[in-house]
């Protein structure tokens, strides 16, 4: 229980014990809890009063399954606000299985062009190491780079060229179970924060002895057993095995809920060539492979390894969202194309999310027609290069969008939707435009909730009941996001939340009730949307561009029915 | 009447006849329903989410006819 403490500044490292203040905090929690508190909230994102805390979930390193989640949190150059990004691999494990609670990134170098590297050895000591010869590098090269010189078993957190650049899209990069960087802590832009405290990578070994000791390690294990159960007992785990999370291409196109050549249509003619049953049937015929296991302790499996036709390795995990931001957001039925765009936004350290937007909003402007993947992956080879289309393309859709003076920008709080219509899917509308942290998919995904025939109960072309079941999702899920369980385990809720209150409680060595639960996610969207208001957000930011009120979505023919005071009542307090 | 069904999200699997890709053809009886199809596929009813009959979404109560395209989509759940 302790947070390790980098002055970019001075370059000097301290160790601290966790403050009273923060007791009981890890992921979400604890990052934007501290940021409030501690981040002026009109700074400069990529000047020296920003931090970058890098948080394990408060569970993580635990023998709870699929916990090794990290958040990533700092004010975003890209939003303005506050920001957590979230990103499975090892890295939270291992950070964990050192006893540390959070890893807190401030000031920056004198000289800009310093860059270093942060080593923490097996025994949670920590060291700057100067990282001058590795400026420039894209991710899968200095993670190469890295392994040879301090040994594979280390997890590497990194920037790319991207982050370098300090551009709005630049992801964080983390190594997955098989050392590969192609885990992304992608949305916000926190890899330019990262680069401008002058950190290429953190080198975090995987050996860690130290984790937090439990409370009661009986009642923690028991109901980490019963957690456990639940996901492997659950309908969709298998599912989510067979085809990743690509699952889901087929029936939210099906639905007409997925937005199609930059939110023009909501179906794709060309959806078979990229659906999830298709993904897994050409890896399992070129020899790759599927259900695999990306990131530490996981139970399901649902990462997987795409190779092209010679059986070679493309990227890996191909996921649902990217299939869409570089395939259906673009009109683009290549699913190799789409698999080399997904490889190239890890190693340039870009989100795949943002990027593919971006691309989609500079073919709708008539820079290059739809459908065309190698075009795509110019643009993004581009970013790389630091051509001017390159920065364009880094700094996300809405830079795209103002140089084309193109107003079909798909973004909120500038930060782009993700792989749900919200014209189509009602719920969605409300979580992209009241979440603190820009369109966000993860932030509550109502997206079941709206479907009758997945057992949803809300009419999805209504806006009765959205406001309250946004409300809820985005309070609970800020809650997950804080414990460190990954969204797909979530079934692991089948055994109650009582069950997952129960591990939190036996950390804790205090009685944490369902109502504790339910007050730290007021306390924590208190604190994010505290900050938001201080950086001069208003309810004016928690609204969607005017696309998604005016323009009728085929083939239902929809538009945004959630009135401004709806959108407005999300946050009643 | 033939009827073509595919399944998605591994809801075929294990399924004889089932190509993840293409699906399959069945016969089924003149007046069939969908609820019928899948009680025919032997599948839990509640394995089954959205249905679609030539690419509109339709109940289980509706009347198939000969040459109409089924798809089957399991429930999701995700982020």
């Amino acid at each position: 229980m302790k947070f390790i403490k980098i002055d970019m500044s001075s370059q000097t490292i301290s160790s601290t014990d966790v403050p009273e203040a923060y007791a009981g905090l890890g992921g979400r929690g604890l990052t934007s809890i501290m940021i409030n508190n501690e981040v002026s909230a009109t700074c400069d994102p990529l000047g020296p009063e920003n931090k970058l805390i890098i948080a394990p979930g408060y569970l993580s390193g635990t023998v709870l399954v699929n916990t090794s989640r990290l958040s990533i949190g700092a004010k975003s150059p890209l939003t303005g606000g506050i920001k957590e990004s979230n990103v499975g691999g090892t890295a939270a494990a291992d950070i964990a299985h050192l006893g540390i609670t959070a890893i807190i990134v401030e000031g920056k170098p004198s000289d800009a062009n310093s860059l270093y590297l942060l080593k923490i050895d097996a025994e949670g000591n920590a060291a700057l190491l100067d990282g001058s010869a590795y400026k420039g590098l894209r991710t899968y090269e200095l993670v190469r780079q890295l392994k040879e010189a301090h040994g594979e078993k280390n997890s590497i957190t990194c920037i790319g060229p991207a982050g370098e650049f300090l551009l709005t899209s630049a992801s964080i990069q983390t190594t997955d179970a098989d050392g590969r960087p192609c885990r992304a802590a992608g949305r916000g832009g926190l890899g330019a924060v990262m680069a401008s405290k002058g950190l290429k990578a953190v080198i975090v070994d995987r050996g860690g002895k130290a984790t937090d000791p439990l409370a009661d390690a009986d009642v923690y294990k028991e109901s980490a057993k019963l957690y456990a159960k639940a996901v492997r007992d659950d309908d969709f785990t298998p599912a989510l095995a067979e085809l990743g999370s690509a699952v889901l291409v087929a029936p939210i196109n099906a639905v007409g809920a997925f937005p199609t050549r930059n939110a023009r249509e909501g179906q794709f003619e060309g959806v078979e060539k990229i659906t999830g049953e298709t993904m897994a049937e050409v890896i399992k015929k070129r020899g790759g492979i599927n259900a695999h296991m990306g990131c530490a302790q996981c139970i399901i499996r649902c990462s997987n390894e795409y190779v092209d036709e010679k059986g070679e390795y493309v990227t890996s995990s191909l996921e649902y969202e990217t299939i869409w931001s570089m395939g259906g957001m673009l009109g683009n039925d290549d699913l190799d194309s789409i698999a080399k765009l997904d490889f190239l936004c890890d190693d340039i350290g870009l989100d795949t999310i943002g990027t593919g937007v971006a691309v989609a909003v500079a073919m709708d402007a008539g820079y290059k027609p739809f459908g065309d993947g190698q075009a795509a992956i110019a643009m993004v080879e581009a970013v790389a290069e630091g051509t001017e289309m390159g920065k364009l393309i880094g700094n996300g859709p809405a830079a795209v969008g103002k140089h084309f003076n193109h107003d079909r920008v798909p973004v909120m709080k500038n930060q782009s939707m993700a792989a749900y219509d919200p014209r189509a899917i009602q719920g969605m509308a409300v979580t992209y435009a009241t979440t603190p942290m820009g369109g966000d998919h993860t932030a509550g995904w109502v997206v079941a909730d709206n479907l009758e025939d997945f057992g949803g109960t809300l009419d999805r072309f209504s806006a009765e009941g959205q406001v309250e079941n946004s409300r809820n999702t985005q309070l609970h899920m800020a809650v997950v996001d804080t414990v460190g369980i990954c969204d797909f385990a979530q079934s692991g809720f089948g055994a109650g939340l009582d069950n997952v209150c129960k591990m939190v409680a036996a950390k804790l060595g205090k009685p944490f009730s369902e109502d504790d639960w339910a007050a730290l996610g007021v306390r924590i969207l208190k604190a994010e949307r505290e900050f938001n208001r201080n950086a001069g957000f208003t309810s004016k930011d928690d609204r969607l561009p005017r696309m998604f009120y005016e323009e009728p979505l085929p083939p239902h023919n929809k538009v945004v029915v959630v009135s401004d005071e709806e959108m407005d009542s999300t946050w009643d307090f | 009447m033939e009827i073509k069904v595919r399944l998605y999200g591994a809801l075929g699997k294990g399924l004889p006849g089932h190509d993840p890709l293409k699906g399959m053809l069945l016969d089924l009886p003149e007046g069939s329903r969908v609820g019928d199809l899948i009680n025919h596929l032997k599948i839990p009813r509640k394995k089954v989410g959205i249905i679609s009959v030539d690419g509109s979404l339709v109940k289980d109560t509706k009347t198939l006819h000969d040459g109409n395209f089924v798809r089957l989509y399991r429930p999701i759940f995700g982020g």
